[in-house]
């Protein structure tokens, strides 16, 4: 068999486990190709020279929000890639007995990530560039200028930038998955499954004081925030106020995630009537014996989520104020584009995270899952089991995260509403409405290819 | 006697469209209440597909499987969960039980996934635990037991539901000649105290010796049965040795 075919196969299995992933990939890059497209998607609009220097003024802030952009995507494709690899040591292992040289083995997955880069930009560009058409629309009616004719958005140079900036990413991989082969032992390979199960060693009440340090911490964060706002930024005490809490609540956020999972699932333990029913008690431990160890990626999701639906809410609400009261079109465009784009890549981003996790968990569990079954427990009560898991894991940063973001908005409000009469929790509706849309979406599509997974 | 369990004229078709695989061809008989069953036959003789069958992990081709007078065969899939749980019984070659769960919890599974009212399920994986001497590894999770612990922890989640039969597939095949000889008088202690039926696959004649009865099976049929009697376990085990010699080289 040569290197192509064992590539392209690996490729169609691990694309019917974790599709939502890839489907992620190809719409970051549509994202990253519609944002880049916006100076070209002039040919549609009838300009002044006032409104063509306000459509260029926009593409330079896209411009530069792009290697932000990409650099977060290529964060993920990296991290994914990462995960998979480590999850297929067992299949490498069995190229290695085979007698396949580390070379062979390092060409297939080259190939591999190539057909799967390849097919993600060729995707990816061509849904952009199809939705960059009505991105054109939606540009004209803000900057208030009529559509002259229908003419066909192409943006050579925005195809050229995802190429360009996506190849990086792609490069990161090969170069990672090389290095990585290289240092594997065959022993370790073989026997990469068997892993031994981690149980809670924090005794429940330091677990408990933890938590209840966390809930300080993160307490006395939201005052000091609330208390001293945003708008003295260039006074020394409170600029020392802020970096305070910030401090404070980036610490109790990690604290929080460490601590929770400890007390909070060994105290449900404690209510018998609760703990006896059903699979509630495998349910509680599954959720326990990997949650202390997720408290980072937990953390990480909750604060790109935090990020998520501040950029949306503020800076809608701010090219609300700036358009409405202000005038300033070129810039309330540009604000709530680049709120927008943010948004929706971290909200991509820490789904697409989170999916990747609870797919890979659900196959490990598999066997788990057949022992259940044949024990008795119905078809209903694993699928329940499973939908616990995967929603709490998605709740759990997103509740901390809205907090974060209540606090964050109410700061920023202030400042909003010092440029006009804007209710910026009316518009922080549009950041849930998205949320829920994109992360509710997520959570969905994995908990039925969980389910799928472990019938 | 009460007949706890009863296959009728049992097929089991594999494959389709020219490469039929007889794995079970017409297998008749009865368990009775309280008996002590071991089925023997070499790798491909059907004794794997027949306690699936039995166990309604696999369906049959044709026949019939009554299981105290319930018709299994006929069950829809939604009705077999709720069947397995309330009246069946297993204990796996491997043990099978999760390694997240303790001693304590992994018995107390089988009970509320058979909807037991949490109020009684202590007491019972107690008692349970008491009986079969595995009280002071409870708190224990499985990779802290021996294999002996481990396969004695599944036999008494095996039997905690109080199940019509236990099905135990090689349950000795992981273990070492001592845990095996424990876990084999525990088996019989299972039967003679408190009335259970099992029903065990094994290819290991020392095993086997210690049932009251074994069915050999050959190309999917029931090629011959050595009741125990009154015999004495060396005794038993020599007859059954003589039958795996006329089964064949490989009969084991």
């Amino acid at each position: 068999m040569n290197t192509f075919t064992l590539a392209s196969r690996n490729v169609r299995k691990s694309f019917r486990d974790y599709g939502i992933y890839f489907l992620t990939i190809v719409i970051g890059v549509a994202l990253f190709y519609i944002f880049n497209s916006i100076a070209s998607q002039s040919v549609m609009m009838e300009l002044n020279q006032d409104t063509r220097l306000t459509l260029l003024g926009i593409s330079r802030e896209m411009d530069m929000l792009s290697g932000f952009v990409a650099a977060i995507l290529g964060f993920l494709i990296v991290y994914a890639n990462a995960f998979l690899i480590r999850r297929r040591k067992k299949e490498l292992g069995i190229y290695m007995i085979l007698g396949m040289k580390k070379g062979k083995i390092s060409a297939i997955l080259l190939a591999e990530t190539f057909v799967v880069g390849l097919v993600s930009l060729a995707v990816g560009v061509l849904l952009g560039i199809f939705l960059s058409q009505g991105m054109a629309l939606i540009t004209a009616k803000l900057l208030g200028v009529s559509v002259s004719r229908f003419a066909f958005v192409f943006s050579m140079d925005a195809v050229r930038k995802s190429i360009n900036y996506f190849g990086i990413a792609f490069l990161i991989v090969v170069l990672f998955n090389v290095i990585n082969i290289n240092r594997q032992k065959l022993l370790h390979l073989i026997y990469a499954e068997k892993r031994t199960p981690q149980f809670h060693k924090i005794p429940i009440a330091v677990s408990f004081i933890l938590f209840i340090i966390s809930a300080i911490m993160l307490g006395v964060a939201y005052h000091f925030m609330l208390t001293t706002g945003l708008v003295g930024f260039f006074d020394e005490t409170k600029r020392i106020a802020q970096l305070i809490s910030i401090v404070l609540g980036l610490v109790g956020t990690l604290l929080f995630f460490f601590s929770l999972s400890g007390f909070l699932l060994r105290l449900i333990s404690k209510i018998k009537g609760v703990y006896f029913k059903g699979l509630n008690m495998f349910t509680l431990k599954q959720l326990g014996s990997k949650m202390h160890m997720a408290f980072l990626s937990q953390t990480f999701v909750c604060l790109m989520l935090f990020l998520a639906i501040s950029a949306i809410s503020v800076g809608y609400s701010m090219s609300y104020a700036l358009r409405d009261n202000l005038k300033e079109t070129t810039a309330a465009i540009a604000i709530s584009y680049m709120s927008f784009y943010i948004g929706i890549v971290f909200l991509l981003t820490c789904a697409s995270l989170l999916a990747i996790t609870q797919l890979s968990e659900a196959s490990d569990n598999k066997a788990r899952y057949d022992l259940l079954g044949k024990l008795g427990a119905s078809g209903k009560i694993l699928s329940q089991s499973l939908f616990i898991q995967i929603f709490v894991y998605f709740l759990l940063p997103l509740i901390l995260a809205i907090a974060h973001s209540f606090v964050a908005i109410k700061v920023m409000s202030i400042l909003v509403e010092m440029m006009g009469n804007i209710n910026i929790f009316a518009i922080s509706l549009i950041a849930g409405g998205m949320l829920v849309l994109i992360y509710g979406g997520y959570f969905l599509v994995t908990y039925l290819s969980a389910r799928k997974m472990i019938r | 006697m009460q007949k706890i369990l009863q296959v009728r004229d049992l097929e089991k078709m594999y494959g389709g469209r020219g490469s039929v695989t007889k794995a079970l061809n017409g297998i008749s008989f009865d368990v009775d209440k309280g008996e002590y069953v071991g089925v023997m036959g070499a790798s491909g003789s059907g004794k794997t597909t027949l306690l699936n069958c039995i166990s309604t992990i696999d369906d049959a081709t044709s026949g019939s499987i009554y299981i105290e007078n319930v018709d299994v065969t006929t069950l829809r899939s939604g009705q077999l969960s709720d069947f397995r749980c309330r009246k069946l019984g297993f204990i796996f070659q491997d043990y099978n039980l999760l390694d997240t769960l303790t001693a304590f919890e992994n018995i107390a599974l089988a009970l509320t996934i058979a909807k037991v009212s949490p109020r009684d399920v202590t007491q019972r994986v107690s008692a349970m635990a008491e009986k079969l001497g595995i009280a002071d590894v409870l708190n224990k999770y499985p990779v802290q037991m021996s294999g002996g612990q481990r396969q004695r922890v599944a036999s008494a989640r095996a039997i905690v539901t109080d199940p019509a039969l236990v099905l135990a597939d090689e349950p000795t095949g992981a273990l070492d000649s001592k845990s095996s000889q424990a876990l084999l008088e525990g088996f019989r202690a299972m039967v003679k105290e408190l009335q259970s039926t099992i029903l065990m696959v094994t290819h290991d004649p020392f095993s086997a010796s210690y049932a009251d009865r074994i069915l050999f099976i050959r190309d999917g049929k029931l090629f011959t049965e050595l009741v125990r009697g009154e015999d004495s376990r060396k005794a038993f085990f020599d007859k059954i040795m003589e039958v795996m010699a006329v089964l064949g080289g490989e009969a084991a």
